[in-house]
């Protein structure tokens, strides 16, 4: 399993955009309201689509808490995990699935389109960005901010 | 485990508090919410059994605005604190990137502390983590009790490494925001 222990994961614009063209494709392709990808601890890495009615930041950690839930149902069952989840509602539902590095993508879609074709258009995309988030993890971190004490007093202002 | 996105120029950061059952890691969750502006904070979720206790996580985005150049976000977590949610404590752990242990200052929580200190440090290794690596601070709870440890009962007990600690009453709000501003200093200084 892929840990990342303190490592920081560094989005560049160039990466970011490679993603942010992988999930636009992906939405214009499937006819999906949405596509998110989320990191495995709950943060929102890219999100496409019709975002702005959506709290990306709240289901970005349901989402990663449920699949990790999910993860210790698959082992009561002897399944190490499970790396596809669908959720039915009733007029839109969402996939999801896991990537090599554990990151997730989820699609959010009216259900005038099938489950069958976002799974089909999801998979056909996973290598893409499984290799987009590899590359990403093999940046190497560097500090965003020049010196510790100057954020102290934008803190002080807001607490 | 902070997110850095140089696209965007934003920061997104995970603080986790963690302690033993009904400890008032989601009454400190609370009155955050109760106290921020809509425009610092988002809506809080809570993942609760019919009686209120935590079964799977308090969730509560912060927007602390422009840090730097860098748009700040810190998502706060609390875990389950009862001993039989292990896994979702587990869970919650990963890319962590802040901690406040919230300990319980009554005399008869003290072993419960103890052991759920034990217990953070054998998650915190399941992620390659370990209290030297991850930065967080105690927060000592429910000062207001009648039957509590000493600060420096507590003190010796729980914090043989002397981070930073704080002792609060977070039902009426005493101590949360002085936690929060040590726990987001200690995270942003670790970015630097």
């Amino acid at each position: 399993m892929l840990h990342r222990g303190t490592g920081n994961l560094v989005l560049t614009e160039e990466g970011i955009r490679a993603i942010n063209n992988s999930l636009g494709n992906l939405v214009m392709d499937s006819g999906a309201k949405a596509a998110l990808l989320l990191d495995k601890s709950g943060q929102l890495i890219a999100a496409q689509g019709e975002t702005n009615a959506l709290d990306t930041m709240s289901l970005s950690a349901l989402i990663t808490g449920s699949f990790g839930s999910n993860k210790a149902i698959a082992n009561l069952v002897g399944e190490t995990e499970f790396r596809r989840m669908f959720q039915q509602g009733q007029s839109s539902s969402i996939y999801m699935a896991q990537i090599v590095t554990h990151d997730l993508i989820a699609v959010i879609f009216p259900n005038s389109i099938t489950v069958g074709k976002i799974k089909f258009r999801v998979d056909q995309m996973l290598d893409t960005l499984n290799q987009q988030m590899q590359a990403m993890y093999n940046n190497t971190p560097e500090a965003p901010f020049r010196a510790a004490p100057s954020a102290g007093p934008k803190l002080s202002d807001l607490f | 485990m902070a997110l850095i996105n140089y696209a965007s120029r934003e920061i997104n950061c995970k603080i986790v508090y963690y302690g033993t059952g009904l400890g008032g890691k989601t009454t400190n969750l609370e009155y955050i919410f109760k106290q921020l502006a809509p425009g610092i904070r988002g809506e809080m979720i809570s993942l609760a059994t019919e009686t209120e206790r935590t079964l799977f996580f308090d969730f509560l985005p912060l927007d602390l605005g422009s840090v730097q150049g860098f748009k700040t976000k810190f998502s706060l977590y609390t875990v389950p604190g009862q001993v039989e949610y292990n896994a979702s404590r587990k869970l919650i752990l990963n890319g962590v990137d802040g901690i406040v242990f919230v300990a319980d200052s009554q005399s008869e929580k003290m072993a419960e502390n103890i052991e759920s200190m034990r217990n953070m440090e054998e998650n915190l290794s399941e992620y390659g983590l370990t209290l030297e690596s991850v930065p967080y601070v105690l927060q000592y709870n429910k000062r207001d009790l009648g039957n509590i440890s000493t600060f420096e009962e507590l003190e010796v007990a729980i914090n043989p490494r002397g981070v930073s600690s704080f002792e609060a009453v977070a039902v009426e709000g005493s101590g949360v925001f002085a936690t929060l501003k040590a726990v987001s200093k200690a995270v942003l200084n670790r970015l630097s």
